[in-house]
């Protein structure tokens, strides 16, 4: 049986035993996710668990398909994508420059915000750079197998208790509590990786071919120029009367600023991939920086920001507005909705309590 | 060291630790810069230690330590930070800290020993650090393995001997259990801390009363949740100006793009030795800065660099030598004192937000001409 001590070295030393690596992966994520699982056995909140309340949601779906990998250390990788996995059909990042396609044939691409980060080749960091591995698992030798023709080592390992958890202990608490990993005996990467919670498995990602240092031909990282890169849709500053002409809803403004207030116009032309529609923002700006936004839109036509938000009914000077009240979980922000006239209106401010946004609605409502 | 935390029942220790503060702290900026370009989320803080008088270069302390497995533990800190005591059955956690008094909360598994953590389960360290064996030693009468450690991704904090920033480490590792006896921070060739084993002792049997914190005659135990009650509330700038027992000031005209965050502490009880409004602006591309308001105290920022610009005086703190260390701007007005800090802006630009401070009435200003 292969000593533990080996086999730690085999996976910190893994990164620096190839110079490329070119694989096929069989990937499957159970429906049945860690998370639902965790709530299941602790109910809420995810406190319980030390799951930060507000880490995201696993898929809640069965996902399965191939994965693609072509990796050239240090910078440039390409994935692609069959079946129903999620993330990128088509993912290449070579320096500091990414390009992406998703499921719908959008191309997206940092090339004009280099600072923009990708998770391109996030899914699969672990199987070629283990490292992290040894120090957020308790690890354990199981036996001696072969996956993908190439022998390799079982290792069971458990979540050891984190103090100062990293993200990666996130990831993993969110797989399973028990994993099952089978590394190449010769290079260290990982060849199959099986997260268990409970005894049931969530997901299992296995090599189904893999090849190490090969010469990949230029095309490989180049860029995606064959489809165009979505543009990011932008407000622009109007004058209010602009605002008025380019829309097809009434816009309504509020009664004539106090003096140490002035408002800012900007037009919004809707964005179908966000999907966000078009609309009219006026920012109320007092001298002290204090802000209220108001978003115009047409009325039916809800801005994305308006989802998952606690949404009261609330009467004010006679008539009804949902509003969602200020507390420190989302920041102080206060918003107000309301439709008027075929324009759909919303206030929202980090600044102001919700008695103050009520008052703007009310004077918007009456359309002074 | 995969195992170290494993290697024993129980576990009872003293151990050392020290470190230049000068030096920790240019450590600790050179891993925020790395973590930075990285693209790492780094936090940096800046301590308030109450005085305007020079601190200690250097910081020693003594921790006693009682550990069993699986999850009861004992540490007792006496240091340049105040004595504490942490302690766990397993089922509750005590821990009585200077200012907040003792409190007590359910154990949960994350929770553990605070000075000490790397030292009793180096394991997490492995990942980020590249080993070399330089042979063998012994230390506190322990057979030991010494090694020599550069760092490849440091991803842990540690207070003292595995000082993120540190461009080298010296490790003695137990020989038989893998736990660290020593371990010193480097950079540049000089030490910047150290941590050190000076007495051990394996799988004793460790009474029960090790695990209990019995309050004092008369010490009130407090819930996390009773606790949080004296911590700062988020509130708006009108609610702190109605709370606050002094006049709440605020700058003007700083132009388009600022988010706000006011919290208001009402000093004692609680982590704050004295009534505060804390107002903190961020600009997506200009920066951030943060502004502290307490009752008029004369004495803060006496001893600092005197500036005065348009008739108005100013005490002024900077570190141009340090890189990511904030310059901090005091002054008075009316029955305030206010404190302005940043490091994204030079101070001229301090001083011109701090000539712009405007009082805050308590009533919402009105939005509309009559």
């Amino acid at each position: 049986m292969t000593d533990l001590g080996d086999v730690i070295a085999l996976l910190l030393g893994a990164r620096d035993r190839y110079r490329t690596v070119r694989a096929t992966l069989s990937v499957r994520y159970e429906a049945r996710s860690a998370r639902m699982t965790l709530r299941h056995q602790h109910g809420e909140p995810d406190e319980a668990t030390d799951v930060p309340d507000d880490f995201p949601e696993t898929e809640r779906r069965a996902r399965a398909g191939i994965l693609r990998v072509w990796l050239a250390p240090p910078d440039q990788i390409r994935e692609e994508r069959e079946g129903v996995l999620g993330g990128w059909r088509l993912g290449i990042r070579s320096g500091g420059s990414w390009w992406a396609l998703d499921d719908e044939g959008d191309a997206y691409s940092n090339e004009k915000e280099p600072e923009v980060d990708t998770d391109i080749g996030e899914s699969t960091r672990l199987f070629f750079d283990p490292r992290p591995l040894v120090g957020a698992l308790d690890l354990e030798v199981i036996s001696e197998t072969e996956i993908a023709g190439r022998a390799a080592i079982r290792l069971r390992g458990t979540r050891r208790v984190a103090q100062q958890p990293t993200e990666l202990d996130f990831e993993l608490h969110l797989t399973g509590d028990e994993f099952e990993l089978d590394v190449d005996a010769e290079r260290g990467v990982l060849l199959r990786k099986v997260a268990r919670y409970g005894g049931v498995e969530s997901s299992v990602e296995e090599m189904l071919e893999i090849g190490f240092d090969e010469s990949f031909s230029p095309d490989t990282f180049a860029p995606i120029t064959d489809v165009p890169v979505r543009p990011d849709v932008e407000p622009r500053a109007v004058s209010p009367r602009k605002a008025a002409q380019l829309v097809a809803f009434p816009v309504r403004l509020p009664p004539p600023l106090a003096e140490e207030w002035t408002m800012h116009t900007s037009y919004f032309p809707g964005d179908a991939g966000a999907p966000e529609p078009e609309a009219i923002i006026l920012e109320l700006l007092h001298e002290d920086s204090r802000r209220i936004l108001i978003a115009e839109t047409a009325a039916g036509q809800p801005s994305q920001i308006e989802t998952n938000q606690r949404w009261q009914t609330h009467q004010y000077e006679g008539r009804e507005f949902e509003v969602v009240r200020p507390e420190s979980r989302n920041a102080m922000h206060a918003y107000v909705r309301f439709e008027e006239a075929g324009t759909r209106i919303l206030i929202s401010s980090n600044d102001f309590d919700l008695a103050a946004l009520l008052e703007v609605a009310a004077a918007l409502a009456r359309g002074e | 060291m995969s195992k170290a935390s494993d290697s024993f029942q129980t576990l009872r220790a003293t151990l050392r630790h020290w470190r230049d503060e000068e030096k920790y702290m240019e450590a600790w900026d050179r891993h925020v810069e790395e973590r930075s370009s990285a693209g790492g989320g780094t936090l940096s803080i800046v301590l308030d230690a109450g005085s305007d008088e020079p601190q200690p270069t250097a910081s020693e302390a003594t921790v006693r330590l009682w550990l069993e497995r699986p999850n009861r533990f004992r540490e007792e800190y006496e240091g340049a930070w105040g004595d504490q005591t942490a302690v766990s059955d397993g089922e509750h956690l005590w821990r009585r800290v200077p200012r907040l008094g003792l409190l007590r909360e359910k154990a949960s598994k994350g929770q553990g020993v605070l000075f000490a953590t790397q030292l009793v389960n180096p394991a997490p360290l492995l990942p980020g650090l590249e080993l070399e064996l330089l042979g063998d030693a012994d230390h506190a009468g322990r057979a030991a393995v010494r090694l020599r450690a550069a760092p490849r991704h440091v991803s842990w904090h540690d207070l003292f001997g595995l000082a993120p920033g540190a461009d080298r480490y010296e490790l003695l590792v137990d020989a038989e259990r893998g736990i660290l006896l020593r371990a010193e921070a480097l950079l540049e060739g000089t030490t910047l801390a150290w941590s050190e084993v000076v007495e051990v002792a394996f799988d004793e049997q460790l009474p029960p009363e090790v695990f209990v914190l019995k309050p004092a005659p008369g010490e009130r135990v407090r819930t996390p949740e009773e606790l949080a009650q004296d911590f700062p509330d988020d509130v708006t700038l009108d609610e702190a100006a109605r709370r606050a027992s002094f006049t709440v000031w605020a700058p003007r005209k700083m132009g388009r793009g600022w988010e706000i965050n006011v919290r208001y502490a009402r000093g004692e009880p609680g982590p704050l030795d004295r009534e505060t409004v804390m107002l903190h602006y961020r600009h997506e591309k200009q920066g951030q800065l943060g502004i502290n308001e307490t009752a008029r105290d004369e004495k803060r920022g006496a001893s600092w660099e005197l500036v005065e610009r348009g008739g108005e005086a100013f005490r002024v703190w900077q570190r141009p030598d340090r890189r990511r260390m904030p310059t901090i701007v005091r002054f008075h007005k009316g029955d305030t004192s206010i404190e302005l800090q940043s490091d994204d802006f030079e101070l001229e630009r301090l001083l011109e937000f701090a000539r712009s401070f405007a009082p805050v009435s308590g009533e919402r200003p009105r939005f509309f001409r009559e």
